[in-house]
């Protein structure tokens, strides 16, 4: 159809081949990331399904890991990715947040594009930097200093204490999930600052004009107006918290165990991955690394579908 | 071209002459409300941009006062000064005097917050907050007033009342505010304004986006909360000036060229600009 309207409206023969061409090269490119995306999905279902053959739905909820007699379960993978995931967000959110109220309604002109640029720059940093860093750095420092006082204040207490029980190591989930927090601090308020400079300035103002504090626009006006790019922008960060590979293979400590604690080592998906590809000979242990890929695929996917729906309904509400 | 054969050979348009007599005050005497706001030599830099130039103005209570002028002319910049708005943007500064009951609101140590709660602003467009109906008239009232729920539903429903909302929007008042009609959500904008009991109204163009009906509306609401406020109103419509306020001031590239009881300025200006702004020959 569109075909038809260009050759009415347009009279030269060259035009209209160079026009062809073109819808004909963007229709390409756009369906080749289609292709991809479904190829990828078939080569790692392909190469999942013997393990998933194998060890069945146990593969889910066991937390064996042993190479030498080829039994596996994915379970401590992915309750550490969940788990660091969860620290990450519950870190960076709130400092992104600050962050953002800060820079847009905030902070003199003067400073604003360099802090703006120096926050952009975090992202800009190589995610094997930060793994060098948290290993040689961070951990130690967090052995010395948080993890003690965590241990002896937070520790104490019934039932929470858990969580904060054993020795400080230095590395482990704790420390991967507040590595994570800092990669993906960034992206959080990079886009919570682009959505937050969406709201009509007169919508401010005229709650400014109320008498509010800056504290009550942003969180009666500016929130309200924005939730949905908000909760796009913590979607965002934990996305690319889940899959994060390096930096979180340096400092988790690998291990494929489950402890109540978050200051014991454990592992995540994507650094069971990386760690072992090399490894992996037989052909359960392989087909096992495709399915725990896939597993990451597909929780990366929920993710995905829970912030559309949560959006959705929030819009629905909004309409109301 | 020109109807030379107009009975009333009169050169000003009708409409004023017609709305004059309906304004004129029974005695003519000296306007005894007080002087609720003085502005002394005010000016006003946005920029390197010298937008009001030594304006000298009273505001007097329970009055309407207009500002009229040509875009640009630096009456909304005069507004936002009131309620100091523009400090919002670093690079807007204002000297001079602004008096409010002989309070310099332009000293650095007012309270800009308690001095906002006391002046209300209505724009151009309608900004109602993203919340319910009921929750943007209360949201003003529960800053600075810790009243219980019986309280609080009286306090809303009384300025939904003035703001003659309160019979098309009773039975929704848990509805968004966005799902109001364009002149609805401007009076609900006035209802958040008046319900934190302010003394001083700015009214910022505030029926331009509207359709004549709401804009009709609009301007009784304003005859009717003349008797509690002072009203500053900007406007582009001389009609509207003429019709709703008792002074206005006519405005012209940053300076204050006339000001006058709204009757004096639309019958006999004293200033050619003036006279020439008001039939139309420019602006």
């Amino acid at each position: 159809m569109a075909d038809i309207a260009l050759k009415e409206t347009r009279g030269k023969p060259f035009q209209n081949l160079f026009d062809r061409v073109f819808h004909g090269t963007t229709w390409f490119f756009a369906m080749l990331v289609l292709a991809i995306l479904g190829g990828v999905i078939v080569s790692l279902l392909d190469g999942a399904i013997p393990a998933f053959r194998t060890f069945g739905w146990n593969f889910l909820v066991t937390s064996n890991w042993n190479p030498v007699t080829e039994k596996f379960g994915a379970l401590p993978a992915i309750y550490g990715t969940l788990v660091t995931s969860a620290i990450a967000m519950v870190v960076a959110v709130p400092i992104a947040f600050g962050i953002t109220i800060f820079i847009t309604e905030l902070c003199p002109p003067w400073l604003k594009r360099s802090l703006s640029t120096a926050i952009e720059l975090l992202a800009a940093v190589p995610s094997i930097i930060y793994g060098i860093w948290g290993l040689f750095v961070f951990a130690p420092f967090l052995q010395e200093t948080l993890q003690p006082l965590l241990i002896e204040t937070l520790g104490e207490i019934p039932v929470i204490g858990a969580l904060f029980d054993g020795p400080p190591l230095g590395i482990g989930i704790l420390t991967a999930g507040l590595i994570l927090a800092i990669m993906v601090l960034p992206f959080i308020s990079a886009v919570m600052r682009d959505v937050f400079e969406t709201v009509p300035p007169m919508l401010k103002e005229s709650a400014y004009g109320l008498g509010c504090t800056t504290w009550e626009v942003v969180w009666n006006v500016v929130l309200p107006f924005t939730r949905v790019g908000v909760i796009g922008a913590v979607m965002l960060g934990l996305g690319r918290a889940l899959g994060e590979t390096m930096a979180v293979t340096f400092v988790i400590g690998n291990a494929h165990r489950i402890k109540a604690s978050l200051l014991a080592p454990g592992t995540t998906i994507s650094a069971t991955l990386a760690n072992e590809f090399t490894e992996a000979t037989g052909e359960a242990y392989i087909s096992t690394l495709f399915a725990i890929g896939f597993i990451l695929f597909v929780i990366t996917l929920m993710v995905l579908v829970v912030a559309k729906l949560m959006l959705m309904r929030l819009q629905k509400q909004a309409g109301n | 071209m020109t109807d030379l054969s107009s009975p009333s050979g009169q050169t000003r348009p009708l409409t004023f002459s017609s709305v004059t007599t309906s304004m004129a005050r029974p005695e003519k005497a000296i306007d005894t409300a007080k002087v609720k706001v003085e502005i002394k030599d005010l000016h006003f830099h946005y920029k390197k941009f010298h937008a009001l130039k030594g304006i000298n103005l009273p505001l007097r209570d329970k009055r309407v006062t207009a500002f009229i002028g040509p875009s640009g002319c630096g009456k909304s910049t005069l507004l936002r000064v009131l309620n100091r708005i523009y400090g919002l943007y670093p690079d807007q500064v204002a000297t001079g005097q602004v008096l409010v009951d002989g309070k310099n609101i332009l000293d650095p140590g007012i309270d800009l917050n308690l001095l906002r709660a006391k002046i209300g602003m209505v724009f151009q467009k309608p900004t109602p907050f993203p919340m319910s109906i009921y929750d943007n008239v209360s949201f003003g009232i529960r800053l600075y007033e810790k009243l219980s729920p019986s309280d609080l539903d009286e306090r809303v429903e009384q300025a939904l009342r003035r703001a003659a909302l309160w019979d098309e929007v009773k039975d929704k008042l848990r509805q968004s505010g966005l799902s109001l009609s364009g002149g609805q959500q401007q009076r609900l904008c006035i209802a958040r304004g008046i319900a934190v009991k302010p003394e001083i109204l700015l009214l910022d163009e505030p029926a331009s986006a509207l359709d004549p009906i709401s804009t009709q509306r609009i301007e009784e609401l304003i005859a009717e909360l003349k008797s509690d406020y002072c009203i500053a109103i900007v406007t582009h419509n001389m009609q509207q000036a003429a019709r709703s306020s008792d002074y206005t001031a006519f405005m012209y590239l940053g300076e204050l060229i006339e000001f006058d009881e709204t009757e004096a300025i639309f019958t006999r200006p004293k200033k050619k600009q003036t006279e020439d702004y008001i039939t139309g020959r420019f602006g």
